[in-house]
């Protein structure tokens, strides 16, 4: 019954002739495993085409969807970090595969007469490989994969005459964006594999024209392809396999079979950041097998980049193509064989230099660099320690757009909600948004010059600001000393107080010590970290100290006959007052309690709301209470609303009034009219003051809050330069009521 | 079978007609996958407007420079958007003077940092460092030029800041357009 089939099949198709010359190739000699290579190479093709069209069917090509689209495949769709890992580690393993494919054929002489065609048509493969390899990295739109395919289209323009076109022709336009993406993919997923697969049915046809170039051992049998070569074939394919699936478990084994299952960081390929053309990201690196040409660029100053970028990679691969020619006697295919393995020295060379540079700093501490080594190669070190910061910063930030990403938020009764995924605009915006992420770099930015963010708590990790005082210096650059050999320091300018912890209760009762209000410490210098200017005493940057005043101790309002610092020596408040009145105050601010704060006590509220009341309304206005005129208004003291007020405006009546009674302050963002005028955005100020009162997304209970948004910001500046307000309470119950 | 006959005329014409039934096609497929040069060539003489970046009196005088965000429309194929950061810039202010580069490195067009301790811009890619003139450091220096300056107006307290981006690897800026 089956053969009759069979053959009314074969009648109708003549398939039984197509799989005889398939199969029934003679191998001289017999089957062998040193012939796998091909074979391998072809099924990697196969594994990339297929695993590639199922990743297809999940990917969006756009400068607001492709990060997200990966996003989603690795994280939340079954099998998607499993699928993408095979993907992303089976293209390393075809590049290996095929530098030894390459190395064999030349080695054996394969690429001689009558086989020169087949070899060039190997060339081309290989150029396709590598360009699958690079327009596939930049899909992800992570940060590693926009600022690493940049520099590649930069290097596009060195191209003589067509240059700037070839390169805005492969963006899509002078920037990268929504078309770079789809011309990106277009390449990836349609122009190179189609091409890839004409070539390698040329490549194949051309191989059956002329056989296998056999190790021919005497009295070894023939054989023929089908079955033992192809039992072969499939052994290597499977460890192929198998070593890959390795990579994609990252080898963690036990994290396999753990209870959990496997952990999510042993999953597959790495996601990064999403990318953002105005963030600075210096870890941008290409995939390991083009660090070669990248560390190659080095080498090359000033206008000769050319010769790195295009002319030495033109020339080797005009050798390469060269080399049957070359190749023709014995003394030619000598030079070819020693040419090409000087090329994989010198590439393996160039990348291990190029992992060296950039993890020089752990270099110099497993050799245990002497003193004088540290200063030789202090600019290698701290490129290292810059690059490794880089690359923790940006682990960072994948990990914070994964928590972001899964944010849920509590309803009224206190249950969680959905996660809250990514919205249209995308999930950068979700990033650039961030308190917790953005806060820091902000307050850095625009708050550090004057302002601590100095923790007076153990255990403090997180990010700390320090100001520091340089020391004086003469007309040679040098450190100014008295007779005496002392350093000297101007009276010192500048240094407002400690933000670590404002508008919590024990910031306040600590400012309401005269002795703490007027503090102004300095502590010991510290020598700079680099040491070629470590080694120079006379260096200012080693006597740059730093100033401890914690509150008003370097500003105008140090000493004041009219003002706070006035009250707080005649008045010497107890510290049950002190206790009081900044839980009352800290009441108002609505703060989240942050690392280790205590809740406030209901009672200190009420007493504290009455003493402010007897004490503070000559010069304050504490709600329907008091004035505004003489001191900042205590209505709602180190809210988000006070605090977003005072620094879009300090000047503003509600607060120093003027620029007399506002030292140095800045009015970051006074003109509502025209943003564009101010010199903060009030949505970075909201960053600011969201990060300093602990308003970001934490994954834990008590802290699932959202940042406010770019409009409610601005609403709320608008609010808090309304001198009367409908709504302007005071939070916690008077004593006396 | 028949004698394969010859006929120029119909050899001409089959080649001809294959030939235009072909390539049509891929001109206008060409065609718009060239937009992006031939939209250039149109657009190109554009002038780049002054965009402000900064208060004068917020910038410190000498060193260190800043990095402040470029603020305008951000355009990508059918989004734009207004109020985007578009670029950045280094702004060093010396007394009434402010001199202002584009962050971007001119040898591959990396983000150039800026190294506090050295007193310098360094690049994180290829090593390029730039003093604080945007003069190179070293005769090995990977860039082929100092950094790109850029013009800057001062009208009252405010810093403007001719924006414009330059290609790399070049020995002379060259602007992109």
């Amino acid at each position: 019954m089956s053969k009759a089939f069979f053959d009314w099949l074969d009648d109708r198709t003549g398939y039984r002739d197509w799989l005889h010359d398939a199969l029934y190739e003679n191998i001289p000699s017999g089957a062998r495993f040193r012939y796998v290579t091909g074979s391998m190479l072809v099924f990697a093709f196969v594994v990339q085409a297929i695993t590639g069209l199922f990743l297809w069917m999940a990917y969006s090509p756009s400068s607001q969807t492709a990060y997200e689209s990966v996003w989603w495949i690795q994280y939340r769709m079954t099998g998607g970090w499993l699928l993408r890992g095979i993907h992303h580690f089976m293209a390393q393993a075809m590049v290996i595969v095929l530098g030894l494919h390459l190395l064999q054929v030349v080695v054996d002489g394969a690429y001689r007469k009558p086989r020169e065609i087949n070899y060039w048509l190997g060339l081309i493969l290989m150029q396709i490989v590598m360009g699958l390899g690079l327009t596939g990295y930049l899909l992800p739109w992570d940060q590693k994969g926009y600022w690493a395919t940049n520099v590649a289209t930069n290097l596009a323009t060195l191209v003589p005459g067509v240059g700037k076109e070839l390169q805005q022709v492969a963006v899509g336009g002078s920037e990268y964006g929504h078309h770079t993406l789809t011309r990106f993919f277009a390449l990836h997923a349609g122009v190179l594999p189609a091409l890839l697969l004409v070539f390698l049915g040329l490549h194949i046809a051309v191989f059956r024209k002329h056989g296998i170039t056999a190790h021919i051992t005497p009295n070894r049998p023939d054989e023929m392809f089908w079955p033992k070569q192809v039992l072969f074939d499939a052994i290597a394919c499977l460890v192929l396999l198998a070593v890959v699936l390795g990579f994609v478990i990252h080898w963690d084994i036990g994290g396999l079979f753990s209870a959990g299952g496997l952990p999510e960081h042993s999953r597959g390929a790495e996601l990064g950041a999403p990318s953002d053309p105005s963030e600075q990201y210096s870890a941008a690196r290409p995939e390991w097998y083009f660090l070669f040409l990248f560390q190659l660029l080095k080498y090359f100053p000033g206008s000769t980049e050319i010769w790195g970028a295009i002319i030495i990679p033109g020339l080797v691969m005009g050798a390469l193509f060269f080399m049957p020619i070359m190749g023709r006697n014995a003394m030619g295919h000598r030079m070819n064989v020693a040419f090409l393995v000087l090329l994989l020295v010198g590439a393996v060379g160039l990348t291990i230099a190029a992992l060296v540079e950039d993890h020089f700093e752990v270099v110099a501490r497993q050799l245990s660099f002497s003193d004088a080594n540290k200063v030789k190669w202090s600019k290698e070190i701290k490129n290292s320690q810059e690059f490794r910061s880089a690359q923790h910063e940006a682990e960072r930030n994948a990990e914070r757009m994964r928590v972001l990403i899964n944010r849920r938020i509590p309803n009224d009764k206190g249950e969680l909600g959905e996660s809250m995924d990514i919205q249209k605009l995308g999930a950068v915006y979700l990033l650039r948004n961030d308190p917790l992420t953005q806060g820091p770099k902000l307050f850095g930015r625009h708050c550090a010059s004057c302002h601590d963010y100095r923790p007076d708590v153990e255990g403090y990790e997180g990010p700390i600001f320090q100001t520091l005082q340089p020391p004086k210096v003469d007309a040679s650059g040098n450190v100014l000393r008295d007779d005496k050999g002392n350093v000297q320091y101007d009276e010192f300018k500048t240094g407002a107080p400690n933000l670590f912890g404002f508008g919590s209760r024990k910031w306040i009762e600590k400012m309401l010590d005269h002795a703490s209000w007027q503090r102004l410490e300095y502590g010991p210098p510290t020598p700079s970290s680099d040491p070629v200017i470590a080694a120079n005493p006379e260096h200012p940057d080693n006597h740059k100290r730093p100033v401890i005043a914690d509150y008003f101790g370097a500003t105008k309002h140090r000493e004041n006959s009219a003002g706070m610092e006035n009250f707080l020596k005649e008045n010497n408040l107890t510290g049950d007052v002190k206790r009081q009145i900044a839980s009352a105050l800290a009441a108002q601010s609505v703060r989240r309690l942050q690392r280790g704060e205590t809740k406030l006590d209901e009672q200190d509220v009420a007493a504290g709301i009455e003493l402010i009341k007897n004490k503070c309304l000559d010069c304050h206005r504490f709600g329907e209470d008091g004035s505004l005129g003489v001191a900042p208004d205590l209505t709602g003291y180190g809210s988000y609303e006070w605090m977003l007020g005072m620094v879009s405006d300090p000047t503003h009546e509600r607060f120093y009034r003027s620029q007399d009674d506002n030292d140095r302050m800045p009015s970051f963002a006074k003109d509502l009219e025209k943003p564009q005028n101010n010199n903060v955005s009030v949505r970075e100020l909201s960053l600011i003051v969201d990060w300093l009162r602990g308003d970001y997304y934490l994954d834990e209970d008590g802290h699932r809050v959202l940042p406010h948004d770019e409009e409610t910001a601005r609403r709320t500046v608008e609010d808090s330069r309304r001198l009367t307000l409908p709504k302007r309470e005071i939070i916690g119950k008077p004593a006396s009521q | 079978l028949p004698e394969p006959r010859r006929s120029f005329i119909a050899e001409v014409m089959a080649g001809l007609i294959g030939l235009v039934v072909g390539v049509f096609p891929f001109a206008s497929g060409l065609i718009v996958f060239l937009d992006p040069i031939l939209k250039r060539k149109s657009a190109e003489g554009g002038e780049h407007p002054f965009l402000r970046v900064a208060s004068l009196t917020m910038l410190k005088d000498g060193d260190p420079p800043v990095q402040v965000p470029v603020i305008a429309d951000l355009v990508d194929a059918w989004n734009r958007e207004v109020n985007q950061p578009v670029g950045a810039v280094y702004l060093l202010r010396k007394g009434d003077d402010v001199i202002a580069y584009n962050a971007i490195c001119p040898h591959a067009g990396c983000f150039v940092g800026y190294a506090a301790e050295r007193r310098c811009f360094q690049c994180p890619c290829h090593t390029s460092s730039f003093q604080l003139d945007g003069k190179r450091i070293g005769a090995s220096s990977p860039a082929p030029r100092d950094m790109d300056k850029l013009q800057v107006k001062i009208e009252g307290d405010n810093v403007l800041v001719q924006f414009m981006n330059f290609y790399p690897g070049k020995e002379k800026p060259e602007v992109k357009q």
